[in-house]
């Protein structure tokens, strides 16, 4: 499953698709009342196991990323698990094997280094501090990926900004 | 320039062009005639000369000059520019036979429709964008009654008194007609086989024997196709448009496509999450000319053209020209781009201006209730039959 969404359609045609991020500490997981959201050996965090999701919504809510989706027919929560029929056979992910520019890819760190943007697996989101097994490609100078939610919060606030609140 | 079909490029190699034999090689040449007419088993003076591009075809049916039709998978009323001359001219037909997968909206003015097979139920050798003939491999049947192209075309053959000339059990067997029918020719694919395909994941033409690895990048040793071996820049001469804006029509309408819609949408309407994506056709509009109109994101608006109106929801975003409308051409009937283009013609390629044309725009109150069948503009054309 993948996240595909346009920055801002309105200004940009410029797109972006995003896998789950497989976060080394998964906040989805952490904040599942029925700990069907699990990790394998191998990093990749799974949609929920069925006979235990209660489609709470937890998860969907409070994943810094957004990525997972409940899915109201199955009443389960699903979302990239990296394609595990196929990575835990040496193949790629569906995705980064049909991308034609190869925006989303499935490579060794050695294959990556010839770019330009360096790729970084940290991200802040206000004070949580998440690593994952998934890079975003950055500037170079950019060791960490920050976001703060407080700032889209604020952003129609006009007048408090300028008072300086 | 990316082409708009799977095997776009393969069959405008071997004759879907109405000017074309196999290879590549053209039906007003008679050295070419000669070989292809011994190929085939017949006579050089019982194949056709050039006939008609297709919009020339549906003129041509508008006038009268053209009678019968047999349709292949083409939906003209949806993709042709001026849909209310197409559908006048598909209600002309003495005989008029369709062949496709859905009943489209085309296939509804039909005498006699033939359901035939989706590319997954056929099986056969195609040319993709950058030259390489690849295979595709049929991977269900055609449900019920629902029959293979090729086999409707090898049937219709044997009805026409022709049969012994299409002696083919399968695609295979076609194409073993096909390479010797373009060896020599410009695309050749005399050294191509299913097998050889299948083992290197496709070949380039030219491939003149099968021996020869194919051609992956032409014009590698510098030896163009003209008469001095160079490569020439071509001056086009510009021109205005055939439907030019003036007070009246001040803008530029433009059509195109979306992401999640293909073509007249004979498949891509049929299928849930893609019309989810795109549900209807949205008039992409700059905020600066949405302003002038009053217009916001959502609203409904009415495009009109010299040929006939159209109203959609308007998209307003930077993305566009403040002078030009863009509107996808994927829908029918009172959701259709092609209602407002118009049928100029490229001088030599025979493409329609899809891309220009002029119109005005207004603010509309809610969605156009006409029924979908609806005749000619509203501006005193009387309504011919649907």
């Amino acid at each position: 499953m993948i996240n595909f969404d346009f920055i801002e359609r309105k200004e940009s045609i410029r797109s972006a698709a995003y896998v789950c991020w497989h976060c080394d500490e998964p906040t989805c997981a952490q904040v599942c009342p029925a700990d069907a959201i699990k990790k394998g050996e191998d990093g990749i965090v799974h949609s929920s196991l069925k006979p235990r999701c209660i489609a709470c919504n937890n998860c969907v809510l409070a994943c810094p990323f957004g990525i997972p989706k409940m899915m109201i027919p199955e009443q389960q929560m699903m979302k990239c698990d990296m394609c595990y029929d196929r990575t835990s056979i040496g193949k790629r992910p569906m995705c980064a094997t049909v991308c034609p520019s190869q925006a989303l890819s499935y490579v060794r760190p050695e294959e990556i280094s010839s770019r330009r943007e360096k790729p970084t697996n940290i991200f802040y989101f206000g004070s949580q501090k998440i690593t994952t097994k998934v890079y975003m490609m950055a500037p170079a100078e950019r060791e960490a990926i920050a976001l703060d939610v407080v700032d889209y919060m604020w952003e129609e606030n006009h007048e408090l900004a300028a008072t300086g609140q | 320039m990316i082409t708009g079909q799977g095997n776009g490029q393969g069959g405008r190699e071997h004759g879907q062009k109405c000017d074309q034999l196999p290879g590549q090689r053209s039906l007003a040449d008679p050295a070419a005639r000669a070989y292809v007419a011994g190929v085939w088993g017949i006579k050089p003076e019982e194949l056709p000369q050039p006939g008609y591009s297709a919009q020339e075809i549906m003129n041509a049916i508008h006038s009268g000059e053209i009678k019968g039709l047999l349709c292949m998978c083409f939906n003209p009323l949806v993709s042709l520019p001026d849909a209310n001359f197409t559908r006048e001219a598909l209600s002309k037909l003495e005989y008029f036979g369709v062949v496709d997968f859905f009943l489209s909206e085309t296939a509804h003015h039909a005498d006699v429709v033939m359901a035939g097979s989706l590319h997954e139920e056929e099986d056969g050798l195609g040319c993709s964008a950058e030259g390489r003939v690849i295979h595709w491999k049929n991977s269900i049947d055609p449900p019920g009654g629902a029959r293979r192209d090729s086999d409707i075309i090898i049937d219709l053959a044997h009805r026409l008194g022709r049969g012994q000339f299409f002696p083919f059990r399968n695609p295979a067997d076609i194409f073993e007609e096909l390479r010797v029918a373009s060896r020599g020719g410009v695309a050749d694919y005399y050294g191509i086989t299913y097998e050889r395909v299948d083992q290197q994941m496709g070949i380039f033409w030219p491939c003149p024997s099968l021996d020869h690895p194919g051609t992956p990048r032409l014009f590698v040793d510098k030896k163009f196709y003209t008469h001095d071996g160079k490569a020439h820049f071509n001056v086009t001469e510009w021109r205005p448009s055939g439907d030019p804006i003036n007070d009246e029509y001040p803008l530029f309408p433009t059509t195109g496509r979306v992401v999640s819609q293909y073509l007249s949408g004979t498949q891509t309407r049929r299928i849930g999450a893609l019309v989810d994506q795109s549900p209807e056709p949205r008039a992409e509009i700059h905020p600066r000319l949405a302003e002038q109109y009053a217009i916001k994101d959502g609203d409904w608006i009415t495009v009109t053209t010299r040929r006939d109106d159209l109203t959609i929801r308007a998209m307003v975003v930077r993305t566009i020209r403040p002078d030009t409308i863009f509107i996808p051409y994927h829908w029918a009937g009172t959701r259709s781009a092609n209602r407002l283009t118009h049928r100029t013609l490229d001088p030599r390629s025979k493409i329609p201006e899809f891309k220009v044309s002029a119109c005005r725009i207004v603010r509309a109150k809610g969605p156009d209730e006409s029924p979908d069948d609806r005749g000619a503009h509203k501006n005193g054309a009387s309504r011919k039959g649907a």
